[in-house]
Formats: structure tokens, sequence, C-alpha cells
């Protein structure tokens, strides 16, 4: 083979230019600290990392969801926490004005403290988280207890999804506790609903203590009826402790998925920069060399021994 | 033979030397001339013509030929595989263009504005009566589809780009032409002109790596040029090429013969004209078809869901994108109670097309039955100018009905749409006669965007008895992200396909080039060990000739001397 000069040159700048373009690439995945920068690195990983993007930003907003569900039920459970407490001394009160020992002007005391209890428990079904009612439906912007005490607004159930395909319940109607669309009665009125809706049961209590001629009988079912309308609450309050367990377990999981994922995305992505760290360090190393032996080899040549 | 001899003899040797040395000369100035072919003098023996008793002797050295050292196999090979390498690495500059538009490694690309674009829906969901999320909502879109039309837009920039540069590929290509005329005269008339031939080869070469010309030597010594069959040169005469946009909007490359413009595009396979000619024509349009087709789905999906709902001022069948396509009922017919687009995925670039469909009860060239209801559906297409309609064959268009549910309906798919016809057959039947037409915006992606301005009227209520709580129509536009209606995947999917498809293209296209450079270059090899310049070698070489021509002056001073001594021997 006849080796000429030129011949040299190419193979000097072919061998440059790819030791070259090789610590470019490695210096940009360094840089980047990405393994996949264009699709054509990595096709397929491209296509993956695409998927994982999607997955780990719907991941973000079902724990955006989760927060906005958590400020629900929590307000919620504490709302029925307090309205557990105010059942508690409304029951202590019937007792008390139930028992012998009380007379018509007393027990008109004891009313006026049923009243505010009553009053209490009004402004706890009016509960809001931001500028939505909790207990009001879709009717979000309008008080579910009005001013007579009946419920004024729409039972419907806001659900929003929280994961793929799993969604939970932000609001409870407060026709399911407080009270139905009737206006509350200002005499006493014997109905079964009064151990099923807490604003009647209540009421009930109040009408029956500031009636001088109360029977007996009523003040006992009144008794009756606060305890009616506790095993409703305590169910309800039931059912939001479990929805709040739901909430803390998909929150668990989307944070073992998040987990997941970002690895998954990791693997596709993300840069080897001790091995890349290398590469560089070989490639400099066949750099030097090949400028050394060009150098040394194109200084010399046979014109340099003519004299 | 007379001592004199003596003196020729040397004289020859001197002069043949220079000559041999101006070609060492020659061939080391040129060292680095691209195209360039070492030259080497043949020297031979002038024969003296006297026959002596011991044999003949010679006069004196000369030049038989100065020889141009050149493999004309290896020179077509490289002229072949050149003019493939220029194509490929003209592509893969194009095609990494292109990946720039789909480059998802960013957190700035397009499927994170549609993942954005859908949580905001979400959002909506959570918050159905708050005004900063459904504000933040038509933020989104905006920036969605500000993303999917500047894609299309550069997509459609770069296809302007490369007709523009093919317009002045096709200047140099003829500036070739005229060279190589040039050439092809001057080497006809004087055919030892070796540095011409050199030049001459060059320029076939350049002329290759635009677009592959075949070639042959005519008695003459001219080269004829020729693209599949059609000449370019020929006999001293050039034909020129051009370039212009044929009435598909494709480029259309042709030869101006004298009998007529010759369309040669199909018959350009290599080169940079092809690698402009395969992106514009070919692999932009498709990815801006697939793009096109995402952004009517996606704003056809939305908008219908989106009409079905209520804004919190309760208002209701409002677009939430501007209308990729349309729908109009031509002849009034109530038996049609609606028609919407189930999925379009590919249309003509060019379109602006409008399609008629048409129904009867009694069938006719273009219709086909559906089922055995005796009702008979024809689509037919307009020209691009809209004047004249031409149907589309029944073979081309897919008729399924379905009669379970009420009111019944068929989808009809054709040029990869599908519509999907609501009407119950009884209606129809009674009805006799029907028909609608259906347009596509063509540059869908381009012109995306979104037509709803205030918040209020984003509607994520699926009653207005519902207001302002109601999210449930919120949810199921904020679902459709993981809904399968772009032929059969998910946006996600569907737009990951496309990045895929261009990573995998560009990759190919690169892998592609590395190996015709590698072998272009070992070509080239060959070649330089044929036609290439060895400093070294010709370094010997001019030392030869150097004692040579010393040899021959040295031999003139002896044939000097002998005279010297005759003479001064007979003076005596």
């Amino acid at each position: 083979m006849r080796i000429t000069t030129r011949m040299f040159y190419d193979n000097f700048l072919a061998g440059m230019n790819s030791n070259m373009q090789a610590i470019v690439e490695a210096s940009e995945q360094i840089s980047s600290g990405k393994r996949v920068n264009r699709p054509s690195d990595d096709p397929l990983a491209m296509s993956r990392i695409v998927g994982y993007k999607k997955e780990t930003s719907q991941i973000t907003q079902h724990k955006r969801a989760i927060n906005t569900a958590k400020d629900s039920l929590e307000t919620m459970d504490s709302t029925l926490t307090t309205l557990s407490s105010v059942l508690s001394r409304a029951k202590e009160l019937a007792i008390k004005g139930a028992s012998g020992t009380e007379t018509a002007q007393t027990r008109a005391i004891i009313a006026q403290e049923v009243d505010v209890l009553l009053q209490e428990a009004v402004s706890l079904a009016n509960t809001k988280v931001g500028s939505r009612y909790i207990f009001s439906g879709y009717q979000s912007t309008t008080a579910p207890v009005d001013s007579t005490g009946a419920f004024a607004a729409d039972s419907n159930i806001v659900k929003i999804n929280i994961g793929e395909n799993i969604d939970i319940s932000l609001n409870m109607p407060a026709s399911e506790l407080f009270n139905d669309a009737t206006a509350l009665p200002s005499t006493i009125d014997t109905n079964p609903d009064n151990s099923r809706y807490i604003l009647k049961a209540l009421n009930f209590l109040k009408q029956s203590l500031s009636d001088p001629n109360v029977t007996t009988q009523d003040l006992q079912n009144s008794i009756g009826y606060i305890d009616g309308v506790n095993d409703v609450l305590s169910q309800k309050m039931g059912e939001v402790g479990a929805k709040l367990n739901k909430v803390a377990d998909i929150a668990d999981f989307l944070d073992d998925r998040q987990f997941n994922v970002t690895k998954y995305l990791s693997n596709d992505q993300s840069a080897d920069v001790a091995s890349l760290v290398t590469q560089i360090a070989q490639r400099q190393t066949s750099l030097e060399g090949l400028r050394q032996v060009t150098t040394e080899f194109l200084s010399v040549n046979l014109f340099s021994f003519l004299r | 033979m007379a001592i004199s001899g003596l003196f020729d003899i040397g004289k020859t040797a001197l002069l043949t030397t220079r000559k041999a040395l101006d070609t060492v000369g020659n061939n080391i100035a040129n060292a680095s001339t691209p195209g360039y072919s070492r030259q080497e003098v043949v020297l031979e023996n002038i024969p003296s013509g006297i026959f002596s008793r011991t044999g003949l002797t010679g006069r004196g050295v000369r030049i038989s030929e100065v020889q141009r050292m050149y493999s004309s196999f290896v020179s077509l090979q490289m002229r072949n595989e050149s003019s493939l390498q220029s194509y490929y690495e003209k592509y893969n500059s194009l095609i990494t263009q292109l990946e720039d538009v789909f480059n998802e490694s960013s957190d700035y690309g397009i499927s994170p504005s549609i993942n954005s674009f859908f949580n905001a829906w979400d959002e909506v969901a959570q918050y159905p009566d708050g005004y900063a999320q459904r504000a933040q909502l038509l933020q989104q879109a905006e920036t969605m589809t500000v993303r999917i039309s500047q894609a299309a837009d550069t997509l459609s920039g770069q296809r302007s780009e490369i007709l523009k540069s093919t317009t002045d590929l096709i200047k140099k290509a003829n500036t070739y032409l005229h060279q190589l005329y040039d050439l092809n005269e001057k080497i006809a008339a004087s055919p030892g002109a070796l540095d011409l031939k050199d030049q001459r080869d060059y320029t076939l070469e350049q002329l290759n790596k635009i677009l592959n010309v075949t070639s042959y030597e005519d008695n003459s010594g001219r080269y004829a040029v020729l693209i599949g069959g059609t000449p370019l040169l020929d006999g001293g005469k050039v034909y020129e090429l051009k370039v212009e946009l044929a009435g598909t909007g494709y480029m259309q490359v042709s030869a101006e013969l004298p009998t007529g413009d010759v369309d040669i595009t199909n018959t350009v396979t290599n080169g940079e004209l092809k690698a402009n000619l395969q992106m514009r024509d070919n692999v932009i349009p498709d990815y801006l078809n697939k793009l096109n087709a995402m952004a009517i789905n996606i704003a056809d999906q939305v908008n219908y869901y989106h009409r079905q709902g209520y804004g919190l001022d309760s208002s209701t069948g409002n677009n939430f994108f501007n209308n990729l396509s349309n729908i109009t009922d031509s002849s009034v017919s109530g038996a049609l109670s609606s028609v919407t687009i189930a999925s379009s995925v590919t249309y003509g670039l060019h379109a602006g097309k409008i399609y008629q469909i048409d129904y009867n009860t009694t069938g006719g060239a273009g219709y086909q039955q559906e089922g055995a209801s005796g009702i008979y559906w024809r689509v037919r297409e307009s020209s691009d100018d809209g004047t004249t309609w031409t149907a589309i064959s029944t073979g081309s268009v897919t008729l399924s009905a379905d009669t379970a549910t009420t009111p019944d309906y068929r989808t009809l798919s054709f040029n990869g749409i599908q519509i999907r016809v609501d009407g119950d057959q009884a209606d129809l039947l009674t009805d006799t006669s029907g028909s609608f037409d259906l347009s596509i915006s063509m540059n869908a992606a381009s012109q995306m965007s979104v037509s709803l301005t205030d918040p209020n009227k984003i509607a994520a209520a699926a009653s207005s008895a519902m207001l302002p709580g109601d999210n449930t129509n919120a949810k199921t536009v904020a679902a459709l992200l993981d809904q399968a209606f772009m032929e059969g995947s998910t946006i996600t999917d569907f737009y990951a396909a496309i990045v895929s498809s261009v990573g995998a293209d560009s990759s190919a296209s690169e892998g592609n080039l590395k190996f015709q450079t590698a072998l272009v270059k070992e070509l080239e090899t060959r070649r330089q060990e044929v036609s290439g310049v060895s400093l070294d070698e010709e370094a010997a070489k001019l030392l030869n000739y150097q004692r040579s021509y010393e040899a021959a002056a040295k031999m003139i001073t002896v044939a000097d001397e002998l005279f010297q001594t005759l003479i001064a021997m007979t003076g005596r």
C-alpha cells in the first residue's frame, strides 16, 4: 500500500473529530445531568420519559387534590367533634331539665342555654372551607341552613379524583345530619325526625324547656332524641374518619409511586457522571496521543534531511 | 559514433531531468489540492537507429508520456458513495432541527403543557366555583395551544427554508453543469490537459453530491451527464435544472429540454437534493399531519364535552377551543339528529377540503348500503378549489351501523377521518335523502387557539341547576388525559410515539451517516493510494532527478574534456 501525506492529515482529522465529539457529548450529558438530551439519543427511553413525566405530573396533581380533600375533611371532622360536645352539653341540660327538682322558671333559664347551643349548631352547619360551605352540596355559596333552621341547599356529593379512578367526597349535605327542608317549629312537635336531625332535636329540647305546660313525657323524649342524633353523629364521624384514613393511605401510595416513577425516570434519563468523567479522561488520553504522534510525524519528512 | 553524440545524450538527459523535476515540483505544490491526481513522467530511451556490431546504442533519453495516476473505478465508486453520504449528511442536519421541535428532555415541551392543561381542569374540578382556578385553566390552555401551534409553525417554516435552500442548490448544480461543459470543450481541444481532467472529475463529484447523475465519456473525450436517462449535458449542450412548486404544493425538479421540461423529481435518489425533497415533502408533512391530528382531536374532544356543560353564568353549548372542524347541514334534514367527528387522524396537507356526505334510499354510483337497511351512503370530496366533487370509491369508505342504541348511528371512515352520524334508520327511510358537509381546517395545529375568554363560561357543571358546586363535567374533561381517543391510544402515548419516531429516524440517519462517512473515508484512502502525493516519495524523486541532472552535467564536462584531449593531441 502506498502511503501518502494526505492520508495522515485525513486520519488525524477524523480521529481528532471523533474524539472531540465524544468529549462534547459526554460533557453535554454531565452539564445537563441527563443521559437523553434529544429523542435520537435513545428514542425508546424518550418515549418512556414522556410517559413517566405525565405520571409524575398526575401524581403531583393528585397530591394537590389530596390536600384539598384533607382541608375539607379535617374541617368537617373538627366541626363534627365540636358538634359532639354541643350534644353532650345538651344531653346534660336535658337530663337536668327532666329532673323533678326543676320548675318552669328554672327550665326557662336552661332553655336559654339550649338556645345558645342551637345557634352554635346552626353556625357549625354553616361552616366554610375557604369560601365554600361544606354542608351545602353543589350550592357551595349558599348557607345550608337558613334563618328558620331549614335546609336550604342541595344534597349532592362533590367528588374529586385523588388517584387514577379513585375519588373521594369532599362534603356532606346538611340534610343528612342537621335538618331537612322544613323550618324549625316554634311549638313542641313530637316527630320521629327529631331523633334524625340535630337541629330538630335541639329545637325540641328548647321548646319543651321553655313551655310551662310541658309534660314529663316530652322532657323524657328530648333525652331520647338527643341520644338518637348522637348515634347519627357518631356514624357520620366514623365515615369522615374512614375517609381521612383513605386519603392518608392514598397519599402514602402516591408517595411510593412517585418515588418509584422518579426512580424509573432517573434510570432512563439521568447521566452516569462517574462513568462519563472516565470516558472523557480516556478520550483525552487518546486525543493527546494522536496530537503528539501527528505533530511529530508531520514535522519531519525527507526534506528535513536534504541539504 | 562521434564524440559530439555524447553532448547530445547529455543534453537530452539535462532537458528530460528538468522536465521531470517540474513534475515533482508540481506534485509537491498540489499536495493539498482537492481532486488533484499525482503526475509521473515515464522516461524512455531514444534509439540511435545505427546498428553496430555490438548492437544498438541509444541517443539519450526522452519523456514518453506524463501519466496521471488515476483509477477511474475508485473515482466512480467515490462519486456514488459520496453522493449518498451528502444525502445522509443533509438529511441528518435537517432531522436534527426537526428533533428540536419534539425534544421532550426539557420540562418545557409540548407534553408537559398538555399535562398542565388537564391538571388545570382537575384543579377546576376541585374548586368549580373558584375564579382563580378557572383563570389558571385558560392560561394553561393558552400555553398548550401556543406550544402546539409553535411546533407546527416551526415545521412549516422549515419547509419554506428547505425550498429556499433547494433553489440555491439547483443554481449550484447548474453552475457545475456549465463548468463541466467548459472543461469538456477545453479537454476536447487539447486531450493532454491532465489538470483539466482532474478538475472535471472533481466538478462531477461535486455535482454528484447534489444529485446522483450518471456519466460516460464519448468518442470526443467529452463527458455526457444524465440523470435517470434524462440528459443534462450532452453533445456540447447544457440542459439546465429548475425547481418549482407543483399544484400539490410539493417541489418539482425538472430539466429544461428543448422538447419541453422533463420532471425528474422521482429519479433523484441521492445527494443533498434528495434529502431536501424527502424532508420537505415526505417527512415533515407526515409529522405535521400527526401534530394536526393531535390538535384536532384534543380540540374536538374537549369541545364536545365542554358544549354539554354549564358555565358559572349558566351558559352552555360553548366551544372551549376554536372549531377546527365544521359540519354543516347543507340540505335541511330533521332525520339526522347529530353528526360528530369520532376521530380524525390524517388529512391532506393542502386541504381546506370539503367532504359532502349524503344518503338516499335508491343507491347509485358511489353509494353503499348500510347493512340491509335500504339506506345508501356516499362520500364525496371537493377539488382543492372546491368547485368539483369526486365520489370516494366505496372500497375506501368503511361503513358500519349500530342499531342497538337509540337513536341508531353509523360510523363512516374515509381518508383517516371517522365520523359518527346519529339518526334512526326508520326516520332516514321516511326522509329518503339528505346530506351534510364536513370540512376540516388545514394546518389545524397552527390554527389551534382558545376561543373562551371569560373564565365564568368554563363549563365545569353538568347541569345549570347544580351551579356553582357541580364539578362533574370538569372531572370528565380532566379524565380525557387518560382516555384512548387518539387512534386507540391516549394523547400522551400518541405524542410519545411521534417523539420516539422522530428520535428513531434521527438516530438511524446518524448511524447511516457514520457508516457512509467511514466508507467514503475508506474510498478516499484508496484514491490517495493511487492518486495522492507523498512528500517523502517526491523528496526521493527530487533527489534522484537532481543526481541525474548532476550526472548529465558531469557527462557533458567529460565529453568536453574528451574534446580537449583530442584537440590537444591533433594540435601538436
